[in-house]
C-alpha cells in the first residue's frame, strides 16, 4: 500500500508534464476570444502573473503543495472554484458509471454462471456469440443509433441532459424524469462491459467447475446447483473482483463520448471541452482525480485478491486489455 | 412607453382572456397583437458552453448575450440597426461633432443598491483602455478624453469628428464601487453586477446560467420572471430540445429547415425568425508569404471555390454569398458590386498567368521549384469549417493545387495566427452594425488589428481613414462603394458569405419584433417587451 | 466457440479487412484501372499507391477523370468497381439514399459513402497496426527489462507502469494528441501507442517471471547468453502465443479509440477517410442519414470483431487450460 504513494507523485508529475508542452498556453491564459487577441504588453504581464518564465521544477512543487491542500485553484473560464465544479461534475459522472457497472454486473453475472452451468448446449452457444458482438460493437456507434431510435423517431426517451423539469416539479415525477434521462447513457456505458463481464464469468465458474475441488465435492454427492452457485461462483468472484477495479479507467475513459452524445454534464464531457479550451487549472484536476479514481480502484481490487487468495502474485493480464 | 402594469389592469386583463376575448387556444406564427401584458413564465434558451463571465474582456455571443441582459450600455441598437437611448436617456453633438455630450438617467441603482453614477461610465472606459486589462480597446482610438462633470452627464472628447462615436458606447457597463485597487477587477466574474433589467443569480457550470427578472429597473420590471441559459452543446441537440419543449429558442439547423418548414404544426407552434447575421466567413491567405501575395492567385482561389453552390447544397441556402466585407444590411452596402463566380476555368488561366504551370505526371502546379502546396489551418470545433475545407481541397485538387488542412483547437489556432505563423486560415469575423472595416484592412497594425494576414494596400488604407471620417453620408456612401468595388479586385481574403440565421421561438411569446439583420434577442429594449399569456404560462414558480 | 472456428472466423475477416485495406485504391477511385490515352494503354488507378506515377497516361496535360466529356483519345477501358474517389465532392449528388449510382448513398459533400468506408480500411488498419507496434516495442522492452533485471529497477519500472496505466486511455490519448507540435496522422499514432504500452509491458514481464523459473533459462544463462539475447532468442518465442494475443486485442482497441478520437474532432485530418469521421458527420444532422450510421459502424464493428476473434482463437488453440471449455 506504501507503495501508492510514489504511484500518487507520479500521477503529479506526468499530468503536470503533459499540460506543460500543450501549446497555446499564453492564449489560453487571456481568454481570447475571436478577433480579441492580446497585445504583447498583456502576454507579458500574464506569463509574470502565472509565472510562466519561472523553471518547471518550481512551479510544479507550488502545485503540488496548493494540490496537497486540495486547493485546486479557479476554472480560468469562468473564475469558479475548481473543487465545486469538479465534486458537481464527478458526482455525474460517478452516478452514471456505477449505475452502468451495475446493471452490467446485475445482468452478466447471472447470465454467465448460468451459460457455464449449462456449457456447450444451445443456449450458451448462442449466449456466447451474442456476447461476441456485442463486446466489439463501438460504443459511441451505438448511442447515435440508440438516440436516434427512441429519442428521435419514437420519442420513448429524452434525447440528452439530466433533468427536463424545474426544480418545483414534485419528487416523484422529477425523479422518474432522471430515471427516464439515465436509461441510454447507462445502457451505451454498460453493454461493453455486460459483454465482457458475461463471458469472463462463464469463464471462471467454468473453471470452477471442472476444479479437482468441485470434482471432490461432486463425488462427495453435492448437487449440481449447489456447484455451480456456492462453489464456482465463489471461485468466479475473487477474479472479478480485480476486474472490477480495472473497469474504473474503462468507464472513465469511454465516458467522453457518451457524455458528448447525451450533453451529461459529467467530468468526460469537462475534461474533453477543457482541454479545448486550455482551461488548464480543470484539465490538470480532472485528469488527476481520474488517475487517483483509477489507482483507488486497481488498489482495493488487489487488497480484496489478496485477502481472499494469498497465494496468487498480482499481475497483469486481462484487465489491462479492458482501458 | 411604460412597461409596469398596475395590478388592476393585470386584473382586467385575465378577466377579458377568460372571457374569450382572445381564443385560448391561438397559436401564432407572428405576435402582432399586443395585448394585455401579464408578468410570468420564463423564456429558456441554449448556449453552447459556458461562457466567462467576465464583461469586460469576453468577446464570445454568449458572454455578449448575457451581459446584454445583466448590464446596461450608454446605448444600444433598434430593431434596425440605429442607435436608441439605453442609460444614457439623450445626447448631443457640438464643436463640429469634436464632442459628444451623454445625460444619464437618474435614479438608477445597480442590483446590489448602490447608485449607479457618471463616474461608473469613467471606470469603464479607464479600464478597457488599460492595456493590463486584456480588454479590446481599438473602438476608443479617436477618443481624446473622457470627462464626468457632474454625476449624471459624461462628456467625450474626440481627436476628430468619427462616424464610431455613438458605437463604440454599447459596451457594458461596469461598477466602480467594486473596485479595490486599480489594477483588479473584483466586479466578480463568478457573479456580475449590473443595473440592467435582469439579475445574475447563479451560474452552474456546464448546465445553466439563471437571470432573475430586475423589478427596480428604470423601464420597469420586465414582463418575464427570468431567463435560463442553458448549456446544450451540439446544435443539433439544441434543436430537439425545442422541439421536446425543454427550450424556448434554438437556431434551426440548416439541414432541418427543408424538413421543418413544410410542417404546418410546426409553423404553428413556434415563431419563425429569419435573418443574414452580421458575420463572415472569410479564408485569409497570408500575404507575407510567396504563394499569395498575387492578386491573381488570391482571385483564382476564390473563383475555384463554389461558395454559391456550398450555401445552397450542403448549408441549405442559410447563407448569403458575400463580395467583401459590407453586409446587405449595412448602411452604403452597394448590391452593384457582385461576388466572384465560380469559374474553375478562369482560375486556371489566372494561376497560368501567375506562373504556377501545371507539370506532369502528378498533374501538380509548379512555378520554377516551387510546388503549389501549402497548409489550411481550420478551427476544430466547427463541423462547417471542416465542410468548407474538404470542398476547397478537392476543388483545388483539380485545379493541381495541393492543400493539406490542419485542424487546431482555438488557443492553438490564435497563437499560430498571432505569430503570422500560417499560410491560410479560415476563420470568420463578427461584424458590427457599422460597416466601417478598418480593423481588418488597414496595414498598420494599430489600426487594422484583426489584419492578420498582412494585407497591405496604401489605395485602401487611404479609403478606410476617408471612411472613418467622413460625417457627411453622401461623401461616406460613395467611399464605401469605392472599397468595396476594390476589395472585389483585389480579393484580400477570399470572402465566403454571411450566414443567414433562422431561430425558432416558441409561439407563446407575444411582442417578439423582428429585425431584418439581428436576432429578435438583440434590439433594445427587445425581450424586455415580451410576455406570455397567464393561460400559456409555462415556466412559473421559482427558478 | 470453438478455437478454430474463432480462428478461422477471425482469420478469414481479418484476411478480407486487410484485403480491402490493401486495394482500396483499386477499388474506389475515379481513375479507371485501364485506360487508352493516346493509343497506348495506361493504369491510371495504380497512382493511389505511392511510387505508382509510372502507371499514369502519357497526354499532354494531366487527365481529369471526372470531367465529361474526357479529353480527346482518351477513353476508359475498365474502371473501378466504386468509380468514386473518398474526396470527390459532388454538389450535385448530395445526402442520396443508397441506390444504383452510389450503392451506399452520399454524405453531405456528395462524396460517395462506399468509397469512403473501403478508404476507411487502410487508415484504420495502419493506424490500428502502427500505434500496436509501437505499444509493443515500448512495452515488450519495458516488461523484459523488468523481469530479468534486479529488484529495484523492477520495482520501478512496475511503478511506471502502474503510473501509466492509472491515466484512462482517451484521456491520455487526447491530452497528447493535443500536446503535439505538428498535428496529424503520425501523431495521432504516437498518442495511441504511447497509452496503451502499460498493459503490454505488465503482461510480459509476468510472463517473463513466469519463464524464469523454468529450466532452459539457466541451461541459457549456463551457456553464456547476456539479458538482450535472452530476451530475444528465448523469451520471446516462447511467449509468442501471448504476445499475438495482446496485440490482436490491441490493434482493435487502438482502432476503437482513433474511431472515437475522430468522432470527437481530434483524430484523423479531414482530409483523410475515417469511419469515426463519417459518424461524427452523421451526428450533425438530426434525424442521422441512417446511411451515415449504419455502414461505418458495421465497418468498424467487423475489424474490431475480426481482431478479436483472432486473439481468442489463438488463446484458445495454444492455452491447454482454456480449450477444454470451448
Amino acid at each position: 500500500m506504501l507503495s501508492a504513494v510514489p504511484t500518487l507523485l507520479g500521477i503529479t508529475l506526468v499530468t503536470f508534464l503533459l499540460l506543460e508542452i500543450l501549446p497555446g498556453r499564453e492564449m489560453a491564459l487571456a481568454r481570447a476570444g475571436e478577433g480579441n487577441l492580446p497585445s504583447r504588453e498583456m502576454l507579458d504581464r500574464l506569463r509574470q502573473t502565472y509565472h510562466l518564465d519561472d523553471p518547471v521544477s518550481t512551479r510544479y512543487f507550488h502545485w503540488l503543495i496548493r494540490l496537497c491542500r486540495w486547493d485546486l485553484g479557479e476554472s480560468l473560464l469562468d473564475q469558479r472554484p475548481v473543487n465545486e465544479t469538479l465534486r458537481v461534475t464527478a458526482a455525474r459522472t460517478l452516478a452514471l458509471n456505477l449505475l452502468a457497472l451495475s446493471l452490467a454486473l446485475a445482468i452478466a453475472v447471472p447470465l454467465g454462471t448460468r451459460w457455464a452451468a449449462s456449457a456447450g448446449s444451445r443456449r450458451d452457444r448462442l449466449g456466447s456469440v451474442l456476447m461476441y458482438l456485442l463486446y466489439a460493437f463501438p460504443g459511441f456507434a451505438a448511442a447515435l443509433i440508440l438516440q436516434n431510435l427512441f429519442a428521435v423517431r419514437w420519442g420513448m426517451l429524452p434525447l440528452q441532459g439530466v433533468t427536463s423539469l424545474p426544480s418545483s416539479a414534485p419528487l416523484f415525477s422529477r425523479g422518474l424524469d432522471l430515471a427516464a434521462h439515465l436509461v441510454l447513457p447507462v445502457v451505451c456505458l454498460a453493454y461493453g462491459s455486460l459483454a465482457y463481464l458475461a463471458r469472463f464469468t462463464r469463464a471462471n465458474v467454468l473453471e470452477g467447475l471442472h476444479s479437482h475441488y468441485v470434482d471432490a465435492a461432486r463425488a462427495r454427492g453435492i448437487g449440481e446447483g449447489d456447484l455451480v452457485w456456492r462453489h464456482a461462483f465463489r471461485n468466479a468472484l475473487v477474479p472479478m473482483v480485480t476486474l472490477l477495479g480495472a473497469l474504473v479507467p474503462a468507464l472513465l475513459g469511454g465516458s467522453i463520448l457518451i457524455e458528448t452524445i447525451f450533453s451529461w454534464p459529467g467530468m468526460g464531457r469537462l475534461y474533453f471541452e477543457s482541454l479545448q479550451n486550455r482551461d488548464y487549472p480543470v484539465v490538470l484536476a480532472l485528469t488527476v482525480v481520474s488517475a487517483l479514481l483509477t489507482l483507488a480502484g486497481s488498489l482495493l481490487a488487489d487488497f480484496f485478491y489478496c485477502i481472499a487468495d494469498p497465494r496468487v502474485e498480482m499481475e497483469g493480464g486481462f484487465h489491462d486489455q479492458l482501458s | 412607453m411604460r412597461l409596469r402594469t398596475t395590478r388592476a389592469g393585470c386584473l382586467l386583463a385575465l378577466a377579458l382572456l377568460l372571457v374569450g376575448c382572445q381564443s385560448p387556444t391561438a397559436q401564432r406564427t407572428d405576435s402582432a397583437a399586443v395585448g394585455h401584458p401579464v408578468d410570468g413564465d420564463r423564456l429558456v434558451i441554449p448556449i453552447i458552453s459556458t461562457p466567462s463571465l467576465d464583461f469586460l474582456t469576453c468577446t464570445d455571443a454568449w458572454c455578449l448575450l448575457v451581459a446584454h441582459f445583466v448590464t446596461d450600455s450608454l446605448v444600444d441598437e433598434g430593431e434596425n440597426l440605429e442607435t436608441v437611448p439605453r442609460i444614457a436617456s439623450s445626447w448631443e453633438f457640438s464643436e463640429q461633432d469634436r464632442v459628444l455630450t451623454f445625460h444619464l438617467r437618474e435614479g438608477v441603482r445597480w442590483h446590489d443598491g448602490a447608485p449607479f453614477t457618471s463616474r461608473d461610465v469613467l471606470f469603464t472606459y479607464r479600464r478597457t483602455i488599460d492595456p493590463a486589462s486584456g480588454a479590446r480597446a481599438d473602438q476608443f482610438q479617436d477618443v481624446q478624453e473622457v470627462a464626468a462633470p457632474d454625476d449624471f452627464t459624461v462628456k467625450v472628447r474626440f481627436r476628430q469628428p468619427t462616424v464610431l462615436a455613438l458605437d463604440m458606447w454599447k459596451v457594458p457597463l461596469l461598477p466602480e464601487h467594486l473596485s479595490e485597487g486599480v489594477r483588479e477587477a473584483p466586479n466578480s466574474p463568478s457573479h456580475p453586477i449590473g443595473t440592467g433589467p435582469f439579475r445574475f443569480v447563479r451560474s452552474e457550470r456546464g448546465r445553466e446560467i439563471v437571470l432573475e427578472a430586475n423589478p427596480d429597473y428604470f423601464l420597469g420590471r420586465p414582463y418575464l420572471d427570468g431567463m435560463i441559459f442553458r448549456v446544450i452543446p451540439a446544435p443539433a441537440t439544441q434543436f430537439q430540445a425545442l422541439l421536446t419543449g425543454e427550450t424556448d429558442w434554438s437556431s434551426i439547423p440548416a439541414a432541418e429547415w427543408p424538413k421543418q418548414s413544410s410542417r404546418p404544426e410546426f409553423r404553428k407552434q413556434f415563431q419563425i425568425f429569419e435573418y443574414p447575421a452580421l458575420f463572415l466567413h472569410y479564408i485569409g491567405w497570408n500575404e507575407r508569404g510567396p504563394l499569395f501575395s498575387d492578386a491573381r492567385v488570391r482571385q483564382a482561389m476564390t473563383l475555384a471555390l463554389d461558395r454559391q453552390g456550398f450555401v445552397n447544397k450542403v448549408f441549405h441556402g442559410a447563407g448569403i454569398a458575400a463580395a467583401g466585407t459590407f453586409h446587405p444590411g449595412h448602411f452604403g452596402f452597394d448590391p452593384a458590386v457582385r461576388p466572384l463566380p465560380y469559374d474553375p476555368e478562369k482560375a486556371a488561366k489566372l494561376l497560368d498567368e501567375a506562373g504556377w504551370r501545371l507539370t506532369l505526371p502528378q498533374g501538380v502546379r509548379r512555378r520554377g521549384n516551387r510546388v503549389f502546396r501549402f497548409t489550411l489551418l481550420i478551427f476544430q470545433g466547427d463541423p462547417m469549417q471542416q465542410q468548407i475545407a474538404s470542398l476547397l481541397a478537392d476543388s483545388l485538387g483539380r485545379l493541381g493545387v495541393q492543400m493539406e488542412i490542419k485542424v487546431l483547437d482555438f488557443p492553438a489556432l490564435l497563437e499560430r495566427m498571432h505569430r503570422h505563423d500560417f499560410e491560410a486560415v479560415l476563420s470568420g469575423w463578427a461584424l458590427s452594425s457599422n460597416p466601417d472595416p478598418t480593423a481588418l484592412l488597414h496595414s498598420d497594425p494599430v489600426l487594422g488589428p484583426s489584419n492578420y494576414v498582412g494585407y497591405s494596400n496604401t489605395e485602401m488604407d487611404r479609403l478606410l481613414l476617408d471612411g472613418r471620417h467622413a460625417t457627411d453620408p453622401g461623401k461616406r456612401r460613395e467611399i464605401y462603394r469605392r472599397l468595396q468595388e476594390l476589395q472585389s479586385r483585389d480579393q484580400p481574403y477570399t470572402f465566403l458569405f454571411f450566414p443567414v440565421v433562422r431561430v425558432a421561438l416558441d409561439g407563446r411569446f407575444r411582442d417578439v419584433r423582428a429585425s431584418p439583420v439581428a436576432s429578435p434577442l438583440k434590439p433594445y429594449p427587445g425581450p424586455l417587451r415580451w410576455y406570455v399569456p397567464t393561460q400559456l404560462q409555462k415556466r412559473t414558480g421559482p427558478s | 466457440m470453438t478455437s478454430s472456428r474463432s480462428l478461422r472466423a477471425g482469420g478469414s475477416l481479418a484476411f478480407a479487412a486487410l484485403g480491402v485495406a490493401m486495394l482500396a485504391p483499386l477499388l474506389a477511385s475515379e481513375a479507371p484501372l485501364l485506360a487508352r490515352a493516346g493509343g497506348s494503354l495506361c493504369f491510371p488507378a495504380l497512382r493511389g499507391y505511392p511510387g505508382g506515377a509510372w502507371a499514369a497516361c502519357s497526354t499532354q496535360r494531366p487527365v481529369d477523370w471526372r470531367a465529361r466529356p474526357l479529353p480527346d483519345r482518351v477513353s476508359i477501358l475498365l474502371s473501378a468497381p466504386v468509380p468514386f474517389g473518398p474526396e470527390a465532392t459532388n454538389l450535385e449528388a448530395v445526402l442520396l439514399a443508397p441506390g444504383r449510382t452510389h450503392y451506399l448513398g452520399t454524405d453531405s459533400l456528395g462524396r460517395d459513402v462506399l468509397s469512403r468506408v473501403i478508404h476507411g480500411f487502410p487508415v484504420a488498419l495502419l493506424v490500428g497496426a502502427l500505434a500496436t507496434l509501437i505499444s509493443l516495442m515500448i512495452g515488450l522492452l519495458a516488461g523484459g527489462v523488468a523481469g530479468l533485471a534486479r529488484r529495484w529497477v523492477d520495482l520501478q519500472l512496475t511503478r511506471l507502469m502502474d503510473l501509466v496505466a492509472c491515466f484512462p486511455t482517451l484521456i491520455l490519448a487526447l491530452a497528447l494528441a493535443a500536446a503535439a507540435t505538428r498535428p496529424g496522422l503520425g501523431s495521432l499514432v504516437a498518442a495511441i501507442g504511447l497509452t496503451r504500452w502499460s498493459g503490454i509491458a505488465r503482461f510480459f514481464r509476468s510472463e517473463v517471471l513466469r519463464q524464469k523459473r523454468l529450466s532452459y533459462v539457466d541451461a541459457a544463462r549456463a551457456a553464456g547468453a547476456g539479458r538482450p539475447r535472452l530476451i530475444v532468442r528465448h523469451l520471446l518465442p516462447n511467449s509468442l502465443a501471448p504476445i499475438l494475443v495482446t496485440a490482436s486485442f490491441s490493434v482493435g482497441h487502438a482502432i476503437l479509440l482513433e474511431s472515437g478520437m475522430s468522432f470527437l474532432g481530434v483524430g484523423v485530418p479531414p482530409g483523410t477517410a475515417s469511419w469515426g469521421g463519417i459518424l461524427a458527420e452523421a451526428q450533425r444532422q438530426i434525424t442521422p442519414a441512417w446511411w451515415l450510421v449504419l455502414f461505418p459502424s458495421l465497418a468498424l464493428f467487423l475489424t474490431v470483431l475480426a481482431c478479436n476473434l483472432l486473439a481468442d482463437g489463438v488463446r484458445e488453440s495454444t492455452d491447454p487450460r482454456l480449450s477444454r471449455l470451448g
